[in-house]
């Protein structure tokens, strides 16, 4: 609870109120599976998505219909813009004193978002190890046990992997396209205004620069623990790397595009020659919705691609606990995590892992088919940075390109 | 119900005010908020972005449907001129945002147009068109998008003023058309359409819609910051984000003085010209010039529309390839099996939201329209949740909502859209119930008719123009608003708006077009339908201004 308190010190009438509404956290009675999927019959669950892609879209409405037919439950998807609407709506819902039947059951997160609410207290739990489907989840994968160096605890569930990957034009890119972050700056050296980068403090644009640095610092090993006094040490061939780059970048390094769908975009209009993703499969997905040519490849760095995990949790204060966990367990059952990662469908990678699975759901995955722009190597996955990492390197960025 | 109408507005708009502004003083009053704020690189190079933004557009704007009004008020093309305007004025400031990314950037349509064949460009150009440092682009787009909005509330006002005589009385003393236009008619329209360009300048320096897809991006706007810190996965940013509300309520509040001080000044260099006894004969190119500039932009924000209906049915699209490669209906369909929900909750609170603060907002109207300081000051408490960033007020707001367990409900978004439209409801419809010459209430009272049927025989047809506009408008506010939706509706309000952000946001921009576009079908037709009504109702009276 200190680091509630510290964040109560910060005077916000939001969480002023906050205090009251912490204290029954934990009190969770025990309940057997069974018992849950009885109570959950009938059960209303409002989940608060990111509705961006229709494909997600679609794959949700598949879902609620399968688990309306077998659990009885509805499942509703408030599609959300932007996730940070949603932490926001629970710390008013608990600044106005409502400890029950809040309006968000089921929620998907990573990241800072979580960090935040386990900070506020905020997140039910830990509620996972009950869920049968749990057990098939390759929990030994630190990107899936972890969320951003903060272990999940059993506060939230893995849904979803994802790995930093890059995708170019072949068109414009020489076979092989450069695979580490020096051969990628004499590329862009050698072509100017036809590389740039999401601008940070984007999700994705944050995520290039630690991409950068894991592979740049000579301590990986620090990135685990949180900044300190030796920031400037750490981070100095990134800043090398990025002041190199700059001049060459698209519109001269002045301009950035505002986020990874818009430079998807730009790659699909022909004016750049890469994008970024943290979903492998989303240029196979572009691709089959015709939003991108078919010339596009995708490659992860040799020395390793940033890894990190999404995931599903439940506020303290939802209406409809057990229909919210009967949902997270169709949603991880191997049925529902081979039509994910399915190209087709939505293509987003499953967190389970091969060797804990029955033969028969072991052929659902590997019966699935991948496009042309799916990278041929795997490097080895790379832990997130401590979360403070993140923050820092967003401020130094802003320091220097952001605000000139 | 006419003494209390003016009360009922009052308390409609000052409850969600001052729930939110207590949450915003809560959150942002704090020492260390205002450090972390001030510490922030580029900050004042942001605010002087959002003012010279805002200043800009808005003035070059008014100038602009000043002069359209002029000379479509002297050449008789007034009814034409506004319907070019609608579908701007419809489309939702997003969409239109980035129709013109699409039409205007490098890989543009335009660019599309003369290329290769006359530019030589296998691949686009490397040029800085859109975001730049400067805001040009962000200028122009606004100017596209409130050039519509600003010729349609001066021609609303026209229908108060007797423009025939005042212009033949000018043109006989021997002044060009422009001029006896601008020194005779205009003045008096500006008087009545203060609070419309005082609500553009804000919107100008508090938007994120346009700003995003045109603005600058290094440093952006302050608005853009402020949204920023708001959604940052981060909740230490909260503070620091509500300590920057409050200082873009300041900046807002100086381009509003600032706007008044150039008002003045320009209001008696108006009259200096006055009298100059120039009589500006040869006006012909000076009304070419700008009716041009003025064509320009309105032909600009259609073609952004056009290049956004474009990009929903299109697959990928090469440079310079002038259409894309394989044209679908794939957007449309993706957007259609949730259409049916959305269009009828939309529907239903925009109806809602028209019905409710047009009604009121004419007994209040009635009640004050002699009594000038309670309408001013009214009117400006009506028009303060426009001044406010909105993610600052709603927190607040919803945290009310949620402990009266009224949130999720259709009432409480109706509410909030009430409140984002009365602003605009009442300055559409409380000066021009004031402007009324109170002969006309007089002599149907001499007539022994009574109140309630003066008004509907006599001041409802005068005032019929403005009311259909005035529902057209709220109806399009409700429409259009996605914040007070969100917040109000605890997400579980589905309207258009709240689709739109979501895909929007996603950069799917096929679909994110295909739901601008249907969320601008709903405003266009209550437009024209508003418009429609008129025709229809005045058919059979002549002299009564359409």
């Amino acid at each position: 609870m200190k680091t509630a308190a510290s964040f109560l010190g910060r005077g916000t009438l939001a969480v002023a109120l906050l205090v009251a509404a912490i204290a029954p956290l934990g009190a969770q009675p025990r309940q057997t599976w069974p018992a849950i999927e009885a109570a959950a019959r009938g059960q209303s669950v409002y989940f608060n998505a990111w509705a961006g892609d229709p494909a997600i879209n679609r794959y949700l409405g598949w879902a609620a219909q399968a688990i309306e037919a077998r659990y009885g439950v509805r499942l509703i998807h408030v599609k959300v813009a932007d996730i940070a609407t949603v932490v926001s709506r629970i710390l008013a819902e608990q600044a106005a004193g409502r400890r029950e039947g809040g309006s968000v059951d089921l929620l998907w997160i990573n990241g800072e978002n979580y960090a935040s609410l386990m900070k506020a207290g905020l997140l039910q739990g830990p509620w996972t190890a009950t869920l049968p489907s749990a057990a098939a989840i390759d929990a030994e994968e630190p990107s899936i046990a972890t969320d951003f160096t903060l272990p999940t605890a059993g506060y939230e569930l893995a849904w979803g992997g994802a790995r930093f990957t890059l995708f170019y034009e072949t068109q414009a890119v020489p076979s092989p396209p450069p695979q580490d972050p020096a051969a990628l700056l004499q590329w862009i050296a050698a072509h100017p205004g036809r590389f740039t980068y999401p601008q940070p403090p984007d999700f994705l644009g944050s995520s290039f620069l630690k991409q950068l640095l894991l592979l740049l610092t000579p301590d990986r090993e620090r990135l685990q623990r949180p900044v300190a006094a030796d920031f400037d040490r750490v981070t100095k061939p990134l800043w090398a790397w990025l002041e190199a780059a700059r001049p060459r970048l698209w519109r001269g390094g002045r301009v950035y595009p505002r986020s990874g769908q818009e430079q998807r975009r730009l790659l699909g209009d022909g004016e750049v020659d890469w994008s970024l993703a943290f979903n492998p499969s989303e240029a196979n997905r572009a691709i089959l919705d015709g939003e991108l040519p078919d010339s596009i490849r995708a490659l992860h760095f040799r020395g390793g691609a940033l890894a990190n995990s999404h995931f599903l949790a439940i506020p303290v204060n939802a209406r409809a606990r057990e229909g919210a966990m009967v949902v997270a367990n169709f949603l991880l059952s191997p049925e529902a995590q081979a039509r994910k990662a399915d190209e087709a469908i939505w293509g987003d990678p499953t967190v389970l892992a091969m060797d804990r699975l029955a033969p028969v759901d072991r052929q659902r995955f590997a019966a699935l088919k991948r496009g042309p722009a799916w990278p041929r190597e795997y490097g080895p996955r790379l832990s997130e940075p401590h979360p403070s990492w993140t923050t820092a390197l967003e401020r130094a960025w802003i320091g220097r390109y952001g605000a000139q | 119900m006419r003494a209390l109408s003016p009360f009922l507005l009052a308390t409609i708009s000052i409850v969600p005010l001052v729930a939110g502004l207590a949450g915003a003083v809560a959150s942002g009053w704090d020492a260390s908020a205002w450090t972390a704020l001030m510490n922030t690189p580029g900050l004042w190079r942001s605010v002087a972005l959002s003012l010279w933004t805002g200043g800009a557009a808005t003035a070059i704007s008014l100038g602009l449907a000043h002069i359209a009004v002029a000379l479509a008020g002297t050449s008789g093309w007034g009814g034409r001129l506004r319907g070019v305007c609608l579908p701007v004025l419809a489309s939702p400031h997003l969409a239109l945002g980035i129709g013109l990314v699409l039409l205007a950037s490098p890989s543009g349509l335009l660019m599309r147009f003369v290329s290769p064949w006359a530019t030589g460009f296998e691949r686009p150009p490397d040029w800085t068109i859109v975001q730049d440092p400067h805001g040009l682009a962000l200028i122009g787009g606004l100017v596209i998008k409130e050039v519509p909005f600003l010729i349609v509330l001066l021609m609303g006002a026209l229908s108060q003023v007797n423009a025939g005589p005042l212009m033949q009385q000018a043109q006989s003393l021997g002044y060009g058309r422009l001029k006896a236009w601008l020194i005779a008619v205009a003045p008096l329209l500006q008087r009545q359409v203060r609070f419309g360009v005082a609500a553009v300048l804000v919107f100008g320096v508090t938007n994120v819609e346009m700003a995003l897809p045109l603005g600058p991006t290094s440093p952006p706007p302050l608005a853009i910051r402020l949204l920023e810190w708001f959604t940052a996965a981060d909740l230490a940013h909260r503070p620091q984000a509500f300590a920057g509300a409050w200082l873009l309520l300041t900046v807002t509040m100086a381009g509003l003085g600032g706007a008044y001080g150039a008002a003045y000044i320009l209001g008696g260099m108006w009259r200096r010209s006055a009298f100059s006894g120039a009589r500006w004969l040869r006006d012909d190119w000076v009304s070419r010039v700008t009716g041009t500039l003025i064509l320009t932009t309105l032909l600009g924000g259609l073609l952004a529309i056009f290049a956004l209906l474009l990009r929903t049915s299109g697959g990928a699209w090469r440079f310079p390839h002038l259409l894309p490669s394989r044209m679908s209906l794939e957007a449309w369909r993706n957007v259609a099996p949730d259409l049916g929900a959305s269009v009828a909750t939309t529907l239903l609170l925009g109806l809602a939201t028209a019905g409710i603060s047009v009604v009121i907002t004419l007994f209040a109207a009635e009640a004050l329209h002699h009594l000038k300081r309670a309408r001013r000051r009214l009117g400006a408490l009506l028009f303060i949740p426009l001044l406010l960033p909105q993610m600052a007020f709603l927190f607040g707001w919803q945290v009310v909502l949620v402990s009266l367990r009224l949130d999720g409900t259709l009432v409480a978004v109706c509410w909030s859209h009430t409140l984002f439209a009365l602003p605009y409801v009442w300055a559409t419809l409380a000066e021009q119930r004031a402007a009324l010459h109170p002969g006309y209430q007089i002599t149907a009272k001499l007539l022994g008719a009574s109140d309630l049927r003066v008004w509907w025989t006599v001041t409802a047809p005068l005032l019929l123009r403005s009311i259909l506009l005035a529902l057209a408008l709220a109806f399009s506010v409700s429409v259009a608003v996605y914040l007070p939706t969100l917040f109000a509706g605890g997400g579980r309000v589905a309207t258009l708006a709240t689709e739109a952000a979501a895909s929007m946001s996603a950069g799917n921009i096929q679909s994110a077009a295909a739901n601008g576009a249907a969320q601008a079908l709903l405003p266009l037709l209550a437009f024209a339908g508003s418009l429609g009504a008129a025709h229809l109702l005045f058919r059979n009276r002549r002299g009564v201004p359409r």
